[in-house]
C-alpha cells in the first residue's frame, strides 16, 4: 500500500470512520452491494439507498444493480434521501494528512445523500488522495464550485457533557471505498 | 456617574461559586478541552509558528477591513449571494424578519451562531409569530430551558447528562427518562429531522468569508450547520463584520488552529464553502441565499489602533477554557452573551465600559488567555485599558461609557487622597497617626473590610521613611 493512502487510512480510522481498499472496480462494486443486503437495503419503506451516480457507474447498467439489490434508487431526492437507510456518491479528492474526504457538491443530491441517510458510503479513486487541503485548494477552486464539501468522520457532537456521540444529524457510519483503477471501465 | 443599571459580575460570580454541581461541570469540561488542546500542539515551537502566521493573517484582514468588505460584497453579490448590512442588532433583526416574511416562513432552523446570540434573534422571531429552532444539540438544550449559551463553543457545557435527562423526558414528546448520552442524542436528532425537513428557512453563521471568491466558510461537526444550509429553500447567514478575509489561502491555516484551539480536533468533521444559491437545474436546495453583516459596535473598535486587536478573535473559546475565573463561575455570571476573557474585553466595548465595569475588574490579569489565544489578543493589556477608560474621560478616546464607570465613594476618596496629598501639614499629620496607630485599625473596620475579606491587613511601618531619613542622617536634597 502507498504511503499517502497508507496515511489517509489512518487518519480516518481514527475518527471513527471505516476504510476499504479494492484493486478493481468489480471487486468493490460486489462489495458495496454484499454490504447494502446485508445493512438491510430493500424495496421496503424507510430501507432504500440512494444513489448519485458518477464515473465509478460509467459502463455498469444500473437497472442490472437494481435486480441485485433491490431498493437501489439513482433518482436523488430529498424525500428519497430522508427515507433511505443508506447513501452512496462519489467523492473528488481526499486529504490524507487529516483523513479528509472533498467533494464539489454543488449538485444539491450529493449533499442529501451524504447527510440525510444514516448510513454514507463514499467512493473514492486511491489517486485522488492527496497530501494536504493545499494541494486539494489547488484542484477545488470555490469561485468555480458553488458548494464544497470536507467530510472527516461521520457525525458527532461532544456536547453532553464532553461524551463523544456519533451520528447526531448527519450519518452515523461513515464506510470509504477506495478504489484504484478507479476511472478503467472492466470490459 | 454610576451608571443606573449596572449588573455585579461580582454578585452573580459569588453565587456560582456556592454551586457544586455547576463548578464540578466546568471544571470537568475545562479540564477535558485544556488536555485535549495541548495534545494537538505537542511541539511548541510548531504552536507558535502556526500562531504567528494567523495573528498576521487576522491583523491584516482588519488593517484592510473596509476594502475587503466591498470586495466580499461584490464578489457574493457576483455569485448570487445577496448582501445586507445593519449597524444595530435591531436592524439586522428587522432585516431578517423582512426576508422571512416576504417569502411567507414561518419555521426557521438555525445553526450555531453567536452573532444571532448577541442579536436575540430567537425572541425577537418568536414575537412575530416565527419559530426560530436552534439544531446544533447543545443550543437545542438550552433553547429548550430558555437559557443563553454558557460557553461559545459548548453551550450546554453547564448542564450534566442527569440534568438534561430530565429535561428531555419533561420537556420531549413521548420521551423516556435514560441517562444514556447515545439515547439522548438520538432524541434530539428525532425531533429535529422532522424540522429540517418542514422548516422554510435556515439560519447559520459563518466561520471566515472570503473577499476575493465570496465564499462563506462554516465550520462545525453534528452535521446541522450543513442541512441548515441545503435542506430548506431559503439560507440567510449572519456575520459580525470582522470575520472576513482576503483568500482563500488565508482560510487554511485559520481553520487548522481554530479546530485544534477550540475542541482539540485537527479537523472537524465537517468544513462547507459555500459560494451561491442552487442552480437552475437543480430540484432542491436553497433558491436564495443571503448574508447580513453586523457592524453593532465593531467599527467603532476598529477605528482605535489598540482596540482592534479584539476583532482577530476567531471564537475559538480556548480563552475560557484556560481561564481561572471561568473555570470556577462559569459562563452564565458574566451575564452576557460572550463569557470569558474575550467577553470581558468585548462585552463592555459594545454595552459601555461604565455598566459592565465590573466585568473589567473580573480578572486576576495572570495571562492565560492570552499566552493560549491562537491569534495572540493581549487581553490582560486591552483589560488595564479599558479600566482606564472606564474612570477617565479621554476627549480622544471613543470607547462607549468612557469615565462612567467612577462610583461616588471612589471619586470621594481620591479626592480627600489629592486634598492630602498638597497639604504636607496634613500629610505628616496623617502619616504621623497611620505609624502610630495603624495597626490597632481592627480589620473589619468598614472601608479597610472590603480588602480584609480575602487578604491578610497590611501594619503599616512604626516610622515614616521621611521621618528615619531624618533620624538616621540621611540626606534630603
Ligand atoms: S480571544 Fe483568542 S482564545 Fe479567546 S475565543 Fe477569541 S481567538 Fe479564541
Amino acid at each position: 500500500m502507498n504511503a499517502t493512502l497508507e496515511a489517509f487510512k489512518t487518519r480516518a480510522e481514527a475518527v471513527s470512520a471505516e476504510v476499504h481498499r479494492f484493486t478493481g472496480r468489480q471487486e468493490a462494486l460486489a462489495f458495496i452491494l454484499g454490504f447494502l443486503r446485508e445493512a438491510g437495503v430493500s424495496a421496503a419503506p424507510q430501507c432504500g439507498a440512494v444513489w448519485v451516480a458518477g464515473t465509478f457507474l460509467d459502463g455498469t447498467v444500473q437497472a442490472e444493480l437494481h435486480s441485485q439489490v433491490p431498493g437501489i434508487s439513482f433518482d436523488v431526492t430529498q424525500e428519497a434521501s430522508a427515507a433511505a437507510k443508506v447513501g452512496v456518491s462519489q467523492l473528488d479528492w481526499a486529504i490524507a494528512r487529516t483523513g479528509t474526504l472533498v467533494q464539489d457538491a454543488t449538485a444539491v443530491e450529493k449533499r442529501l445523500v451524504s447527510s440525510l441517510p444514516p448510513i454514507h458510503v463514499a467512493l473514492i479513486g486511491t489517486d485522488r488522495i492527496l497530501e494536504d487541503m493545499g494541494s486539494v485548494l489547488q484542484h477545488l477552486r470555490p469561485d468555480q464550485f458553488n458548494y464544497i464539501s470536507f467530510i472527516t468522520g461521520p457525525s458527532r457532537t461532544a456536547d453532553i457533557e464532553r461524551v463523544l456521540t456519533i451520528g447526531v444529524h448527519g450519518p452515523e457510519q461513515l464506510l470509504i471505498v477506495v478504489v484504484d483503477e478507479f476511472d478503467r471501465v472492466t470490459p | 456617574m454610576h451608571a443606573e443599571s449596572e449588573i455585579l459580575f461580582r454578585d452573580s460570580a459569588a453565587k456560582a461559586l456556592l454551586d457544586p454541581q455547576l463548578r464540578a461541570n466546568f471544571r470537568r469540561a475545562m479540564d477535558g478541552l485544556v488536555a485535549k488542546r495541548r495534545a494537538q500542539f505537542p511541539d511548541p515551537k510548531d504552536l507558535q509558528d502556526l500562531r504567528d502566521l494567523s495573528t498576521a493573517i487576522r491583523s491584516r484582514s482588519l488593517l484592510n477591513l473596509p476594502a475587503l468588505l466591498e470586495k466580499l460584497e461584490k464578489s457574493c453579490t457576483k455569485n448570487g449571494i445577496k448582501v445586507h448590512w445593519a449597524e444595530t442588532c435591531e436592524q439586522a433583526n428587522e432585516l431578517i424578519l423582512g426576508l422571512l416574511q416576504a417569502r411567507g416562513a414561518k419555521h426557521l432552523v438555525k445553526g450555531k451562531s453567536m452573532v444571532s446570540e448577541e442579536m436575540h434573534l430567537n425572541a425577537f422571531l418568536e414575537a412575530h409569530g416565527i419559530e426560530a429552532l436552534e439544531s446544533d444539540l447543545g443550543e437545542y438544550i438550552i433553547q429548550l430551558d430558555g437559557e443563553t449559551p454558557s460557553h461559545i463553543i459548548m453551550p450546554a457545557i453547564h448542564k450534566n447528562k442527569d440534568q438534561i435527562a430530565r429535561q428531555f423526558s419533561q420537556k420531549i414528546k413521548d420521551a423516556k427518562y435514560t441517562e444514556d448520552v447515545d439515547e439522548l442524542t438520538a432524541m434530539a436528532r428525532r425531533v429535529l429531522r422532522q424540522k429540517f425537513l418542514d422548516a422554510d428557512a435556515g439560519l447559520s453563521g459563518v466561520n471566515f468569508a472570503v473577499a476575493e471568491t465570496g465564499t462563506l466558510c462554516l465550520v462545525e461537526n453534528e452535521g446541522n450547520g450543513r442541512m441548515s444550509t441545503h435542506v430548506p429553500p431559503l439560507h440567510i447567514a449572519v456575520m459580525g463584520l470582522e470575520k472576513v478575509v482576503a483568500t482563500l489561502e488565508e482560510v487554511a491555516p485559520l481553520y487548522a488552529i481554530l479546530t485544534r484551539s477550540a475542541t482539540g480536533q485537527a479537523v472537524s468533521t465537517y468544513f462547507n464553502l459555500i459560494t451561491g444559491p442552487r442552480g437552475n437545474d437543480e430540484k432542491d436546495g436553497p433558491q436564495e441565499v443571503h448574508l447580513v453583516i453586523l457592524d453593532n459596535g465593531r467599527s467603532r473598535i476598529y477605528a482605535d489602533p489598540q482596540l482592534r486587536a479584539t476583532l482577530r478573535c476567531i471564537r475559538c473559546g480556548a480563552c475560557m477554557n484556560h481561564c481561572p475565573v471561568y473555570t470556577r463561575v462559569g459562563g452564565h455570571a458574566y451575564e452576557a452573551v460572550y463569557p470569558g476573557p474575550i467577553g470581558k474585553i468585548l462585552t463592555p466595548q459594545i454595552e459601555g465600559v461604565g455598566v459592565r465595569h465590573d466585568l473589567l475588574h473580573g480578572s486576576s490579569l495572570c495571562g492565560a488567555c492570552a499566552e493560549v489565544c491562537p491569534v495572540e489578543i493581549p487581553i490582560p493589556d486591552i483589560l488595564v485599558r479599558l479600566r482606564r477608560e472606564a474612570t477617565h474621560e479621554d476627549p480622544s478616546s471613543n470607547v462607549v461609557g468612557k469615565g462612567t464607570g467612577r462610583t461616588a465613594s471612589e471619586d470621594r476618596a481620591w479626592r480627600i487622597w489629592a486634598g492630602v496629598l498638597k497639604r504636607p501639614a496634613i500629610y505628616r499629620l496623617a502619616t504621623w497617626f497611620a505609624t502610630r496607630f495603624g495597626w490597632a485599625l481592627p480589620a473589619s473596620a468598614p472601608l479597610i473590610k472590603s480588602w480584609t475579606q480575602f487578604r491578610t491587613k497590611p501594619v503599616p511601618a512604626r516610622r515614616s521613611l521621611s521621618e528615619r531619613m531624618r533620624a538616621e542622617g540621611g540626606r534630603h536634597d
